[in-house]
């Protein structure tokens, strides 16, 4: 072959390449679909004959071939908002510019509910105390995917809000800081399939007084499965010198009726913002020195589960003492 | 004629205090749950002029007035007990709540006691150990009450990110319905690793005393982690504790969520 012709062959070659490359655009069909998942997308790009899965946000799917550059994929059920797709082939990752945004609200029946009652920023109290919440998340062997969680970024954030994080196994205390972002309660949700793989310890402590206590653990909440219609707590301490506070929280903003010791009560519940905020309310009008006491908290007229548990936080000391539903 | 009614009488008399005496020897899975009460003990000396003591409340719901609990000793609340023995308590929503001045504290630490399925639902509880000799500065620490669904099955346990001091020391606590051996690994900030083999004794001779261990074998400082995992697919529950050394705060740390 002369140098011409090869010449004319490479130009060609490159010529049918960029061709072949501006004929096969990047494409997703539809775009969005319900936060349920189960809608049939096609994918359409510079695709191989490898075997294809697709990664919605951070949520495999496996994807079937289905011709020439094509794929078919079932959207698995994810949290509402638009999320990137990515493919993986064969053992390679396919960066794509494709988005899919799902609608609706968050598909209950697939993830787990859990409830962080207090996860807030630091918070000035009496006698010089600064409650912080400090929450450590890890997994057993296989990593989680959890949302509504907000990364500590120290320069850059480059995550937006509603980017779920993944919980590795053992991983270094350091890479395990998240911000505080709730209101103070917070939802945050894992796939059900992952959630018996997530290890957490939430603590609130006054970081004024981390000499003398390390803090107070704070029950990490099954919302689904261990919040109930009523709940009772069965012996709340009452002692002028220390303060007590009743936290209920529920997926609706219902009212709650409270009856603890002789008095009565009802509370609204505020609602959350989203998904990731729970209607949540906080009661403080106890008996003084009445011992202990019998605090029962319903929702009349609903059948909204509503979980509660009350703190009683000394007024020197400021250290709290917590009343969780129990067994 | 007289004498054989006598006898009759006696026997019949006999039998039932025999059976409001009897102690179940076995509970039927099918029809009672477990529940493990972690710390059911008298007052304890500790370092500093503490004085530990476990509170326990337990109460009814105002629609199911009795629940029948056992392996709680009651101090024979509203129940004949003559031999002082574990019989059921009836703990009620009123005034025969079970209350935490009439529990008679004698875990070896810890206690499993017994409600039929259908009446745990509708039974509240608080236990609570406490410095009384610090009671004016705190109320203590809550320690979870641990039904069986809550016991680890799949044979893996993991506590993360515990940060003790110096000021603190750190102990674990190992509970299970039988005897086994669990693996406890500890992992410190330079991410070395070191093995365990921790065996559950019998605690006592009945189906109350759960099999039981203690463990401290920590890093003096630093952060830590800690593994458990059991060579064989038995439930078991465990619990960490850091305590402070001068102030003898409790902070708990429990399999969550």
């Amino acid at each position: 072959m002369t140098p011409f012709k090869r010449a004319s062959v490479l130009i060609a070659l490159l010529f049918s390449f960029s061709v072949f490359a501006q004929e096969i655009p990047w494409s997703i069909t539809p775009a969005s679909g319900p936060a349920s998942g189960g809608t049939i997308v096609t994918i359409r790009g510079p695709i191989g004959s490898w075997p294809y899965d697709a990664v919605f946000g951070s949520v495999w799917a496996s994807a079937r071939l289905i011709g020439d550059h094509t794929l078919e994929v079932v959207t698995p059920p994810h949290p509402p908002g638009t999320v990137n797709v990515r493919l993986f082939e064969y053992d390679i990752w396919r960066e794509t510019p494709l988005q899919f945004t799902y609608t609706g609200n968050l598909p209950e029946e697939a993830f787990e509910r859990i409830l962080l009652p207090v996860y807030v920023p630091p918070t000035f109290g009496a006698q010089g105390a600064e409650f912080r919440s400090d929450l450590r998340l890890a997994a057993k062997t296989n990593d989680v995917t959890v949302w509504g969680l907000v990364r500590d970024c120290i320069v850059l954030c480059v995550e937006p809000p509603d980017s779920p994080v993944t919980v590795s196994s053992w991983m270094r205390p350091e890479e395990l800081l998240f911000s505080p972002n709730g209101t103070p309660g917070r939802f945050i949700y894992v796939r059900n399939e992952e959630a018996h793989q997530l290890v957490a310890h939430l603590r609130a402590f006054d970081v004024s007084r981390e000499a003398t206590n390390f803090g107070t653990e704070i029950p990490v909440v099954r919302f689904d499965s261990e919040a109930d219609t009523t709940i009772v707590l069965p012996a709340l301490p009452t002692d002028r010198r220390f303060r007590n506070n009743l936290r209920v929280y529920a997926t609706e903003p219902v009212v709650v009726t409270i009856t603890a010791g002789d008095i009565q009560g009802s509370l609204q519940l505020a609602a959350g913002r989203s998904e990731y905020e729970p209607a949540q309310g906080s009661w403080g009008n106890f008996p003084v020195d009445a011992g202990l006491v019998r605090v029962t908290i319903t929702a009349p007229g609903t059948t909204t589960k509503i979980w509660a548990f009350a703190t009683v936080t000394n007024n020197d000391t400021q250290v709290i003492t917590t009343v969780t539903p129990q067994p | 004629m007289r004498t054989m009614q006598r006898r009759a009488a006696l026997l019949v008399t006999v039998a039932l205090c025999a059976s409001l005496a009897a102690q179940p020897a076995t509970f039927d899975p099918v029809h009672y749950e477990r529940i493990l009460v972690p710390l059911l003990i008298p007052q304890a000396p500790g370092a500093f002029g503490a004085v530990f003591a476990t509170d326990l409340s337990l109460m009814g719901s105002e629609e199911q007035r009795s629940v029948l609990v056992y392996g709680i000793r009651a101090g024979c609340l509203h129940v004949p007990c003559p031999n002082q023995g574990l019989d059921a308590v009836n703990v009620g929503s009123g005034e025969d709540r079970l209350s935490p001045g009439a529990v008679q504290y004698d875990g070896t630490p810890g206690r499993f006691m017994y409600v039929a399925r259908h009446q745990v639902p509708r039974l509240y509880g608080h236990l609570r150990v406490r410095d009384i000799t610090r009671s004016a500065q705190n109320l203590g620490t809550e320690i979870p009450l641990v039904r069986e669904s809550d016991f680890i099955r799949t044979g893996e346990m993991v506590f993360r990110n515990e940060y003790p001091s110096k000021l603190y020391r750190s102990s674990l606590r190992l509970y299970a319905p039988q005897a086994m051996r669990v693996h406890v690994t500890v992992v410190d900030e330079y991410g070395n690793e070191t093995a365990h083999n921790v065996d559950l004794h019998a605690t006592g001779s009945t189906i109350y005393d759960p099999h039981y261990a203690y463990f401290a074998d920590f890093p003096a400082h630093g952060w830590f982690a800690l593994h458990l995992k059991a060579d064989v697919e038995k439930p078991f529950w465990a619990f960490a504790t850091l305590t402070n050394n001068e102030t003898q705060m409790i902070t708990t740390i429990t399999p969550q969520p």
